[in-house]
């Protein structure tokens, strides 16, 4: 199995996400989504939803 | 040259065997025609290598018999040849053969070399046998050849999928994020976009096992990655360059040892997919048989 990595995170919960990768903060579901669609496309990566109001992007 | 006729006709007879056992399918490979050049040249020199080998042991030249058998191990090379294109290959495919498929299939490169040394060496000593008339020697090298080449190409030919489990379809559906078909998880969809695509247009199969030997040999990760490459490159696929999202994916039950696989094909057709899973050859390198071990059998 490939190495797995996480990209990035998109959430629209400050609370619950940290560390040192790259976050990005969404205000609504709409903007989660269009900024996790871009992100992923950028990179090539997929989305996975953490189903807290998060999303990770995650290269295969 | 006394032998010239037999070994002619014994390395047309290796020639031709390797060329019937070159097969154009849906995997187009070997890719044509620089493929097939070089397999058919190959096929050529062990032909020649074949043929040789009766008139050197008329001739009791031993020391030629061994440079010869010290020749046909050079096919070994072949497999290592095939393994180094198809592993290079393997970035520019959007769905990977896997390196189980990569090994299965440099292994019958490599073994389809012997059979046409094979089909030589008997066409030439039948040859011999029946020298110096000509007529007999054609008809007889003929005759010998043709049923050598089928009986071997019979005897190789592997099972294929649908040989070895049943195949149905079974619906997708979603938990929260997570793509689910036939009560396995298969992976966590982050994009609404991305599920409604998945709804739409995908395709789900149940692929069950028909005994506990079978269930061992689906359970190999290069079989698993090997069924959804071939279904994938028989129906086309549903997606661009690095989506991710819509790649192929083939799990394992952890029950009863069945895989599912989820894809979106080019088209929407089940029945398509029923049969382009079914046609799957089963990798000889997966093949397992619990069932002739006492263990096995104490479980069964």
């Amino acid at each position: 199995m490939a190495e797995k990595q996480i990209l990035a995170i998109v959430t629209k919960n400050r609370e619950k996400v940290g560390g040192t990768g790259p976050i990005f903060f969404a205000d609504s579901d709409e903007e989660l989504v269009h900024t996790a669609t871009l992100l992923a496309r950028v990179l090539a990566a997929a989305v996975h939803d953490l189903d807290n109001g998060s999303v990770v992007i995650v290269r295969h | 040259m006394k032998y010239l006729f037999t070994v002619g006709l014994g390395a047309a007879a290796g020639l031709s065997a390797r060329w019937y056992m070159l097969r154009r399918d849906y995997r187009q490979y070997p890719s044509y025609p620089q493929g097939w050049a070089i397999h058919l040249f190959l096929g050529f020199i062990g032909g020649l290598i074949g043929a040789i080998i009766p008139p050197a042991f008329l001739e009791g030249d031993f020391s030629a018999i061994s440079f010869l058998l010290l020749a046909a191990t050079q096919f070994r090379e072949v497999r290592n040849m095939e393994r180094n294109t198809l592993t290079a290959m393997e970035a520019t495919e959007m769905v990977g053969r896997g390196s189980g498929y990569i090994e299965g299939i440099a292994r019958v490169f490599e073994a389809r070399n012997y059979l046409a040394i094979w089909v030589a060496l008997a066409v030439a000593t039948v040859s011999e046998v029946v020298d110096p008339h000509r007529p007999l020697q054609v008809i007889s090298g003929i005759v010998v050849a043709m049923i050598l080449s089928w009986l071997l190409n019979h005897l190789m030919q592997g099972h294929v999928i649908g040989d070895i489990a049943d195949i149905e379809l079974v619906d997708i559906e979603f938990d929260g994020p997570v793509l689910v078909a036939g009560g396995v998880h298969l992976m966590n969809v982050g994009l609404p976009e991305a599920r409604q695509t998945w709804l739409q247009k995908g395709l789900a199969v149940r692929i069950r096992p028909k005994g506990p030997n079978w269930k061992a040999t689906l359970g190999n990760i290069g079989q698993m990655q090997a069924i959804a490459h071939d279904t994938s490159s028989m129906l086309g696929i549903y997606m661009d360059v690095g989506e991710q999202e819509f790649v192929p994916i083939v799990r394992r039950e952890r029950e009863s040892g069945s895989l599912i696989m989820i894809i979106i094909p080019s088209e929407r057709d089940g029945k398509a997919l029923v049969e382009a899973v079914s046609r799957v050859p089963v990798l000889e390198g997966a093949v397992r048989k619990p069932l002739q071990s006492a263990a096995g059998k104490m479980l069964d």
